[in-house]
C-alpha cells in the first residue's frame, strides 16, 4: 500500500464510518461499535504515515479544477503531526461520547455519530491538501459537517449559537478567505504549497498585508478577535463536540491553515524581509492578552474553556508568526500540548454535568471531594494548558518563549508570561474551590461520572504527563518542518 | 451528409411542426398530444446534440432557405455560440417539458391543453429561431413571436396571473419596440439587416451618433427584457403568479435569451472594438452590474415567499452575467457565458422546487420548508444541490462561474464587483438557511408526517437538472475551451 492510498484512506475511512453508522442506527450497540472499529482503523492508517523517513514531499493530483492548480494531496511532517493528534483524540473522545449522550440521554444520536465522522474526514482532508484550493473545500465540508452539531439541541439557544457559528464561519471564509486565495492565484498562478513561498517578493507590499489580514480573520475558526464570537457560542453543542471539536479538530483547523499560509504560502523569509511577522504576533498577542482577561470572568465553566482555547490558539499563531525556528517549533508542538489539555478540561466539565447538572463554577463549591478523579484530571489538563511541569504545555511554551527570544521580540516574550499567569488566574481559583471549600449542600460521598466518562479524562491528563518526558517523538517529526524553512 | 447539412433546419422546423400537429390533434385526437409532444422535443434536442457536436467538430454551419442567398432571402448561420445556446434551450425545455407533463393536469383545465401544448412549442420555435436567425428584422420577428405565446402561457394561471401578464406585456412591448427602433437606425444608416454585413459596416460610421443611437436603443430594449436592474420590476411579479408549467420553461431561458441576443450585437454586430473600446461606458456598466447583484440580493432577503426570493435571485444573477461581460476580460466573459448554462439549469431547479412544494405542502411561505425538508426527499436534495451551486460551493457548477467572474474582475480592477458576488454568495447562503431552519429548529408536527413519495414526472426531471448542475461543473474544463473560441480575438 502506497502511501498515497493510505492518504485516500485516511479521508475515506470516517466517511464509510459515517455510512455503517447509519445502517446500524436502529441498533446502538453495533452502531458505536462501528464508530469505534472506524475510529480505530483511522488511526492506524494515520500511524502508517507517522514516520519521518518516509516523508518526501510527493504530490497526488486527482483533478485538475484550473490550470496549475489541482485537488491534490501530500503530506508533510506538520499534516502528520495534525493528523495524529485528531486521529488519536478521536478514540478517546468515542469512547466518551458513548458515556455522555447516553447519560444525557441526547436524542438524535445517530446522526451525531453520523456528523463526528464526517467532521473528522473534513478534517484528515485539511490535514492532508497540497494545495490552498483543497484546503479551503475541506475546509467549507467542516464548516457544514459540524453545523449540525453545534445545533444538535434543536432548541432556541442551539439555534442562535448555530446561527452565530455559521454567520462568522461562512462570513470570513467566503467574504475574506476565499477573494484573497483568488487574487493570489490571479497574482502567482498556482495555489501550491511550497516552503519557500509562492508569493512574489516584488509585489506590492500593501496588498500583500491587505491578503495576509483577509487570510488571518478569514480562516474564523482560529478565533482571532474580533472573530472569535462563534466559539463562546458554539458552547451550547454537546459536550463530546466541545471537546474534540471546538478545543482539538475544528479550531486547529482554523490555525493549521493560517500556518500554511504563513509558511507555504508567503513563505517565512518573505515574512521577516516585509516585518509581516511583527503584524501577525500583534494581532495574535491583543487576542491572547484580552481572551485571558475576559475568561477571568466567566462563571459558565464552559464558555472559560472557550475563552481560554481562543487565548491559546492565538499562542500557536504568535509562535509561528515568530518566524524563528524554535518559535515555529513550539508553536507546532503547542498544536499537541494544548490539544491533550484541553481535551482533558472539557471532558471533565462534561463528566461534572453528567454527574451533577452543574454548569457553573460557582455551583461547584467542593465538587472536588465528590469527584476527585476527575477533579485530578482537570488540575493536570490545567496545569498543561497554563504551561506548568509536569505536564507537555510547558515544553511547548518554553520552546515558544526561546523563540521570541531568538527573535529579539521581548514584548512577545512579556506577553507570554503575562498571559501564563492570568491562565493560572483563572484555573487554579476553580481548583481551589473543588478542594478546598465545602459544598453548599449535604455532600453525598464519592459520586463520580459514569467510567465511560471518567476514563478519557484520565487516559488524556495521563498523555498529558507523558508528553512532557516524551515530547521528542513530535519535535523529530516537526523538526522537519523548520528544517524545512 | 445531407442529414447534417439539414441539421440547421431541423432544430427550428422540428419543434414548428410538433405545434402546428398539436394544435390539430388538440381537436381530432386529444389523448395523443402528450406523447407527440415528448417524441418532437426528444428528436428536437437529439438534433441539436448532433448540430452541437458537428460544429464543434467542423465549425460554423449555413444554411440557406429555399437556396436563396444572403441578402435576399433568409440565412441561418450557426456557430459555437447558437449551437451552445440550442444545446441549452433544448436541454432545459426537455427537463421542463417532461415535467409539465404531470404539473399541466394540475394547474391546467383538461380541455385547454391541446392549446397550451401548441403555444409551449412555437414558444420553443421562437427561442430557438432567435438563436439561430443572422438577421436582425428576422430575430425582431421571432422575439414577438417568443414574447405573444409567453403572453398567453403566462396569463393561463388565473386572475392574478393575467393581470400581472398584462402589466409585462405593456413593458416587453416597449423593450421590444425599443429593439426595433435601434435596428431601424442601423438600417437607415448601412442599408442592410443581415448581421454579418452589419459588422462589416459599422467600423465606418463608429463616431456618428446614429450609431450611439442605436446602441442605446438596442441595449435599454434588450436590458427591459431580460430584467436588468433598474429595469427589473415586471419580473418577480410575473414570475410569482404564472402558472409553475411555464415559468419551469421561461424563467430559465427568457431572460437568458435576452442576453444571448446582446452577446450576438456586441461580439458580431457592433463588435468588441465599438464596445469596449469606442464607447467609454465599462465602469459605469460594471458599476450597474454590481448594484443589480446587490439591490437583487437585499430584496431576496427580505422576502419570504419562496417565489419571490428565487425572482430576485434571478435579478442578482442577471448582474452577474451583464457585470462580467463588460468587465471585458477574457476569464470574466467566459464565466459570463459558462453562467448562462449554469444559471439556466439553477433557475430550472428552482422553480421545479417551487413546483412540488406548493403541489404536494399547498404553501409557498418559509414555514412549508419545514414540512420540505421531511416529506419530500428528491425536493430536498435538490433544494440542497441548488442552493450549493448559487453559493458557489464547489464542485458544483456556480462555483467555477463566480470564481472566474473574481478573477477576471480583479485583474481588470473592479473590486466592487467582487464585493457584491462575495455578498450575493452571503445572502443566498443566508436564504438557504433560513429554509433550512425552519425545518431544523422546528417542533415535528403530531402525528409525525409521512414521507410523500412525489410524481415520477416531477423527480426525473428533478434528478436529471440537479445532476446536470454538478455535472456541468465538474466538466467545466471542457465547457471553457468550447466558450473560448466564442470570445473574439480582440478581446482574447
Amino acid at each position: 500500500m502506497t502511501n498515497f492510498t493510505t492518504i485516500l484512506l485516511t479521508i475515506c475511512i470516517p466517511i464509510i464510518g459515517a455510512f455503517m453508522i447509519y445502517l446500524f442506527g436502529k441498533k446502538p450497540n453495533q452502531r458505536e461499535a462501528a464508530s469505534f472499529a472506524t475510529a480505530f482503523v483511522l488511526f492506524g492508517c494515520v500511524l502508517k504515515l507517522f514516520n519521518p523517513g518516509k516523508i518526501n514531499g510527493q504530490t497526488l493530483q486527482l483533478i485538475e479544477l484550473f490550470p496549475g492548480v489541482s485537488i491534490s494531496f501530500f503530506y508533510d511532517h506538520l499534516s502528520v503531526v495534525f493528523a495524529f493528534v485528531a486521529s488519536s483524540l478521536w478514540i478517546v473522545t468515542t469512547l466518551y461520547s458513548i458515556g455522555y449522550m447516553r447519560g444525557t440521554n441526547e436524542r438524535n444520536q445517530t446522526r451525531f455519530y453520523m456528523c463526528f465522522a464526517l467532521a473528522l474526514s473534513a478534517t484528515m482532508g485539511v490535514a492532508f491538501s497540497a494545495n490552498l484550493l483543497t484546503l479551503y473545500i475541506f475546509y467549507e465540508l467542516l464548516s457544514i459537517s459540524t453545523y449540525a452539531l453545534v445545533g444538535h439541541q434543536q432548541n432556541a439557544d442551539a439555534q442562535f449559537g448555530a446561527r452565530k457559528y455559521l454567520i462568522y464561519l461562512f462570513g470570513g471564509s467566503i467574504g475574506l478567505a476565499l477573494p484573497a486565495m483568488i487574487i493570489i492565484y490571479q497574482i502567482t498562478g498556482t495555489l501550491d504549497f511550497n516552503y519557500s513561498g509562492i508569493v512574489p517578493a516584488y509585489f506590492n507590499p500593501t496588498m500583500l498585508l491587505a491578503l495576509l489580514l483577509m487570510f488571518l480573520y478569514g480562516f474564523g475558526k482560529a478565533g482571532l478577535m474580533p472573530f472569535h464570537a462563534w466559539l463562546p457560542g458554539a458552547m451550547v453543542a454537546p459536550t463530546p463536540v466541545s471537546s474534540l471539536l471546538h478545543a482539538v479538530a475544528v479550531v486547529k483547523v482554523g490555525v493549521f491553515s493560517i500556518i500554511r499560509v504563513l509558511t507555504g504560502i508567503y513563505g517565512v523569509d518573505l515574512m521577516q524581509s516585509l516585518k509581516f511577522n511583527g503584524v501577525v504576533c500583534g494581532i495574535a498577542a491583543f487576542t491572547v492578552i484580552t481572551a485571558s482577561l475576559i475568561a477571568l470572568y466567566q462563571d459558565n465553566l464552559k464558555r472559560l474553556l472557550a475563552f481560554s482555547t481562543i487565548g491559546q490558539l492565538a499562542y500557536i499563531i504568535m509562535g509561528v508568526g515568530l518566524a524563528s525556528s524554535l518559535g515555529v517549533t513550539g508553536g507546532i508542538l503547542h498544536i499537541v500540548m494544548h490539544a491533550f489539555g484541553k481535551i482533558t478540561l472539557f471532558f471533565c466539565a462534561g463528566a461534572i454535568y453528567v454527574t451533577t447538572k452543574k454548569k457553573y463554577i460557582s455551583e461547584m463549591d467542593g465538587i472536588g471531594k465528590q469527584m476527585p478523579i476527575t477533579l485530578s484530571a482537570f488540575f493536570i489538563g490545567a496545569l498543561s494548558v497554563t504551561g506548568l511541569p509536569p505536564t507537555g504545555g510547558f515544553i511547548s511554551k518554553w520552546m515558544m518563549l526561546q523563540g521570541a527570544m531568538d527573535a529579539n521580540l521581548t514584548i512577545i516574550m512579556i506577553v507570554y508570561l503575562v498571559s501564563s499567569l492570568l491562565n493560572a488566574c483563572y484555573f487554579f481559583p476553580i481548583i481551589y474551590k473543588a478542594f478546598f471549600k465545602d459544598p453548599a449542600t449535604e455532600s453525598h460521598g464519592i459520586k463520580e461520572a459514569p467510567l465511560n466518562c471518567l476514563i478519557p479524562p484520565m487516559i488524556t491528563a495521563a498523555c498529558s504527563i507523558l508528553l512532557f518526558f516524551n515530547y521528542r517523538i513530535f519535535t523529530t517529526i516537526i523538526h522537519g518542518v523548520t528544517g524545512g524553512l | 451528409m445531407s442529414m447534417i447539412n439539414q441539421l440547421p433546419f431541423y432544430v427550428v422546423g422540428i419543434p414548428l411542426f410538433t405545434a402546428l400537429i398539436i394544435g390539430v390533434l388538440a381537436i381530432v385526437q386529444p389523448k395523443l398530444v402528450r406523447l407527440t409532444g415528448l417524441v418532437g422535443i426528444i428528436s428536437g434536442a437529439y438534433a441539436s446534440l448532433t448540430l452541437f457536436l458537428t460544429v464543434q467538430q467542423s465549425g460554423t454551419k449555413y444554411y440557406t432557405f429555399g437556396n436563396w442567398p444572403a441578402p435576399y432571402g433568409i440565412e441561418y448561420s450557426v456557430d459555437t455560440l447558437n449551437a451552445l445556446m440550442i444545446l441549452l434551450i433544448y436541454a432545459v425545455s426537455l427537463l421542463a417539458y417532461v415535467y409539465s407533463l404531470r404539473s399541466v393536469i394540475i394547474e391546467i383545465p383538461s380541455n385547454k391543453h391541446g392549446y397550451y401544448y401548441t403555444l409551449y412549442f412555437l414558444l420553443i420555435t421562437g427561442l430557438i429561431g432567435i438563436t439561430i436567425t443572422g438577421d436582425a428584422f428576422n430575430l425582431y420577428v421571432l422575439y414577438e413571436i417568443c414574447a405573444l405565446s409567453s403572453y398567453a402561457l403566462l396569463a393561463s394561471g388565473g386572475k392574478r396571473a393575467t393581470l400581472a401578464t398584462f402589466y409585462y406585456l405593456l413593458i416587453g412591448t416597449v423593450g421590444a419596440c425599443f429593439y426595433l427602433i435601434g435596428v431601424a437606425y442601423l438600417f437607415i444608416k448601412t442599408g442592410t439587416l443581415n448581421m454579418g454585413q452589419l459588422f462589416e459596416h459599422i467600423p465606418s460610421i463608429y463616431f456618428t451618433s446614429s450609431i450611439l443611437v442605436a446602441f442605446i436603443f438596442i441595449n435599454v430594449g434588450l436590458f427591459i427584457k431580460m430584467a436588468l436592474f433598474p429595469l427589473h420590476g415586471w419580473l418577480p411579479n410575473v414570475y410569482t403568479k404564472a402558472p409553475i408549467s411555464t415559468t419551469c420553461l421561461l424563467a430559465p431561458l427568457g431572460t437568458k435569451l435576452s442576453i444571448y441576443i446582446l452577446i450576438r450585437f456586441y461580439f458580431h454586430v457592433f463588435g468588441p472594438e465599438y464596445v469596449f473600446q469606442v464607447l467609454n461606458i465599462q465602469p459605469f456598466m460594471v458599476w450597474l452590474a454590481t448594484l443589480a447583484i446587490i439591490v437583487g440580493s437585499v430584496y431576496a432577503i427580505f422576502h419570504t415567499n419562496y417565489r419571490s426570493t428565487i425572482a430576485f435571485i434571478i435579478v442578482a444573477e442577471i448582474g452577474y452575467i451583464i457585470g462580467g461581460l463588460w468587465i471585458g476580460h477574457p476569464d470574466s466573459i467566459a464565466a459570463s457565458i459558462y453562467h448562462i448554462l449554469a444559471d439556466s439549469l439553477m433557475t430550472l431547479s428552482l422553480f421545479m422546487i417551487a413546483g412540488t412544494v406548493l403541489f404536494y405542502l399547498k404553501s409557498e411561505k418559509t414555514s412549508a420548508f419545514a414540512l420540505t425538508f421531511r416529506q419530500l426527499r428528491i425536493t430536498s436534495i435538490s433544494l440542497v444541490v441548488v442552493f450549493a451551486s448559487i453559493v458557489g460551493i464547489p464542485p458544483t457548477s456556480g462555483f467555477f462561474s463566480k470564481m472566474y467572474l473574481i478573477k477576471g474582475a480583479f485583474a481588470m480592477g473592479h473590486y466592487q464587483f467582487i464585493v457584491a458576488l462575495l455578498f450575493s454568495s452571503l445572502a443566498s447562503l443566508f436564504i438557504f438557511f433560513r429554509l433550512f431552519e425552519a425545518y431544523f429548529y422546528s417542533k415535528p408536527p403530531e402525528p409525525a408526517p409521512s414521507i410523500i413519495k412525489e410524481d415520477r414526472l416531477f423527480t426525473l426531471p428533478m434528478i436529471g437538472v440537479s445532476t446536470g448542475i454538478i455535472l456541468l461543473g465538474v466538466t467545466f474544463n471542457y465547457w471553457f475551451s468550447v466558450i473560448s473560441r466564442i470570445i473574439p480575438v480582440g478581446l482574447r
